[in-house]
C-alpha cells in the first residue's frame, strides 16, 4: 500500500530527464500496471497505514480496516525538511519529492521566469540544471559555504559550483533567506539574511529528507533517524522489516549504521528482506552507491569516505573528467567519486569490495589504465 | 509491433511485443521479463540491464556510446556481444531481436 494516487514509479528523473521534457510519465512506471495482478500482488494506493499491532500482527489503515500479516515491510521513504520562512504562502513554496510535486516544479519552469533554490545539494544542483535547460534563470542559496558539503568532498563542491556558475546558475554560499515577499499571493521577492532582496517567481527548497518513521517510532521499533535494522533488513521485531530511505543500517564494508538515500540502496534492502522472509541466501553485500546527472555531466559515486585519510585525484577536473578516490591509512580504496569516468567508478567499486590497496602514483596517472592499476594493486596486495 | 526474444540463464525463452521508441530495457521491464534489473532506471549508471545480443544482430544496432562502451569495459562477465539493454531503441527492423541475459541478473 502507498499514500500516493498512483503506483510507484521512479523518483531520480523527477529532477532530471522528466523535468527536463525528455521522457513521459509511462517511462516513469516501476512496472506496469498489470504486473501487479499478474503477480498476485493487491497493489493499494492512496491507501495510508494508521498504526501497526505487532502483537497482533495486524496494520490499521485509513480505511478503518485492518489487514493481517505474517511479515510486515516498512518502505515508508522519506519526506522532504521543511523549512519556516517568514511571510510564506504555502502554495508559493515548492518541493521535490513526488510526482506531485515534479508536476507543480514543471508547470512552473518556463522560459524566462526566475527561479531561486533553496539548498546547494543533489536536489538542488540536478533541479537548477534542469530549470537553465528550460531557459530560467536560476539562483541556488546554500547555508554552507561550499555546495554538496553534506555528500561530497571539497575538491568535487569547487569542481560543481564552476561548472553550474559557467552555465549561468547564480549562487549564494554561506547564506539563508529570511522571508519572502508575496504580491496578491504570488510570490515577488526572496529575502536573503545580508538583506539582499531576490525578485524571483518559483521558489524551490531541497534541503535534505526527513525519514518517514512514526509509524514504526508508535509500533515501538527502535528509531535513530531511521528505523534501525540489521543487515537482512530485519527490525527488532523477526516479523517487521524495513527497508530504503526510511532505514538506517550497517555496511559490512563500514564500521557504524547508515542512513542512505538511494534507489541502489532500497533495491539492496529489498533483496536482503524478500531472501530472509522466503529462506534464500542473502545477496552478497554491495557497496552503497549513487549517481547523479547535471548538464552533460555523469556523477557516479561508489562507497563512502568513511576512515578515508587521503585523496588521490585521477584525470583532470578542468576537462570535465576525472575522479576523487578516497582511500584509508592502508591505501585501500573506500570511495570514489567519478565524473565523466565510468572506467574509475566501476573499477573502484570492485576495489572498494575487494580491499585492494593501490599503489598512489600509478593510480594517480590516467595514461595508465583502470585496469593495469587494479592488477598491478593485486599483485603487489592479494586480498 | 516488434518483438523481441530474452533468453534467461536458465534457457527459458519469452518472446513478448516491444513499443518502437522504448528501450529494450523498457520492453523487459514492461513484460516482466526476469534477469534484468535495470536498478538506475536507464540513466547508463550501473550496467545491470547487461544483455549478450545474438551474434547476427550485433552490426544492426548501430554504434554504442563512449558511455556505454566505459561501462561495459568493466561491467562482470562481459562478452563481445554485451549490450546494455537501456541504451538499445527498439525500432522497427529490431522485430525478431533476441537477446540472453546473464546469469548474475538472475
Amino acid at each position: 500500500m502507498g499514500e500516493e494516487p498512483v503506483p510507484p514509479y521512479q523518483r531520480p528523473p523527477l529532477s532530471k530527464a522528466w523535468l527536463k521534457g525528455e521522457v513521459d510519465q509511462a517511462a516513469l512506471e516501476l512496472r506496469p500496471s498489470s504486473f501487479y495482478s499478474q503477480n498476485d500482488i493487491d497493489l493499494r494506493v492512496q491507501t495510508t497505514a494508521e498504526a501497526i499491532d505487532r502483537s497482533g500482527q495486524t496494520v490499521r489503515l485509513s480505511s478503518g480496516t485492518a489487514l493481517e500479516y505474517d511479515w510486515l515491510i516498512l518502505a515508508t521513504g522519506a519526506r522532504a525538511r521543511r523549512v519556516p520562512f517568514a511571510g510564506a504562502a504555502s502554495n508559493t513554496v515548492l518541493e521535490l519529492r513526488t510526482a506531485a510535486d515534479a508536476e507543480r516544479l514543471k508547470e512552473s519552469l518556463r522560459a524566462g521566469r526566475r527561479a531561486v533554490i533553496v539548498g546547494g545539494g543533489y536536489i538542488g544542483l540536478e533541479a537548477a540544471a534542469s530549470a537553465r535547460a528550460l531557459g530560467v534563470e536560476v539562483t541556488v542559496i546554500e547555508r554552507e559555504t561550499r555546495l554538496l558539503a553534506r555528500v561530497a568532498c571539497e575538491t568535487l563542491s569547487t569542481f560543481f559550483e564552476r561548472y553550474h556558475r559557467g552555465r549561468g546558475v547564480d549562487f549564494r554560499l554561506g547564506h539563508f533567506v529570511t522571508s519572502l515577499q508575496h504580491d496578491n499571493g504570488r510570490l515577488t521577492e526572496v529575502i536573503v539574511d545580508d538583506g539582499e532582496r531576490l525578485p524571483a517567481d518559483v521558489l524551490l527548497v531541497g534541503v535534505g529528507a526527513v525519514p518517514n518513521e512514526e509509524l514504526a517510532l508508535a509500533a515501538g521499533l527502535p528509531c535513530r533517524d531511521g528505523v534501525l535494522v540489521d543487515s537482512l533488513a530485519r527490525t527488532v521485531d523477526p516479523r517487521v522489516y524495513a527497508i530504503g530511505d526510511c532505514t538506517r543500517r550497517p555496511l559490512p564494508l563500514y564500521d557504524g549504521h547508515f542512513r542512505l538515500e538511494s534507489v541502489p540502496n532500497a533495491i539492496e534492502q529489498a533483496k536482503q528482506a524478500a531472501a530472509a522472509i522466503c529462506g534464500r541466501t542473502a545477496p552478497a553485500p554491495e557497496p552503497p552507491w549513487f549517481w547523479s546527472d547535471q548538464f552533460d555531466l555523469k556523477l557516479q559515486i561508489a562507497g563512502l569516505p568513511v576512515n578515508a585519510t587521503q585523496t588521490v585525484v585521477r584525470g583532470d577536473p578542468q576537462a570535465a573528467r576525472f575522479a576523487i578516490f578516497h582511500l584509508g591509512a592502508d591505501a585501500t580504496v573506500r570511495a570514489v567519486e567519478a565524473v565523466n569516468s565510468p572506467p574509475e567508478f566501476m573499477m573502484g567499486r570492485q576495489m572498494i569490495v575487494a580491499r585492494t590497496q593501490v599503489a598512489i602514483e600509478r593510480l594517480r596517472d590516467p595514461r595508465i589504465s583502470m585496469r593495469e592499476v587494479a592488477r598491478q594493486a593485486r599483485k603487489s596486495c592479494p586480498v | 509491433m516488434p518483438r523481441i526474444t530474452f533468453i534467461a540463464a536458465d534457457g527459458v525463452e519469452r518472446t513478448v511485443e516491444a513499443k518502437i521508441g522504448d528501450s529494450v530495457m523498457q520492453t523487459a521491464i514492461k513484460n516482466a521479463v526476469p534477469g534484468i534489473d535495470a536498478d538506475c532506471g536507464g540513466a547508463c549508471a550501473c550496467a545491470t540491464c547487461h544483455v549478450f545480443v545474438h551474434s547476427s544482430w550485433m552490426p544492426r544496432l548501430g554504434e554504442m556510446t563512449a558511455m556505454e562502451t566505459s561501462m561495459l569495459d568493466f561491467a562482470q562477465g562481459v562478452q563481445p556481444t554485451s549490450r546494455l539493454s537501456c541504451q538499445i531503441e527498439v525500432t522497427e527492423s529490431l522485430d525478431g531481436l533476441i537477446v540472453s541475459t546473464p546469469e548474475s541478473q538472475h
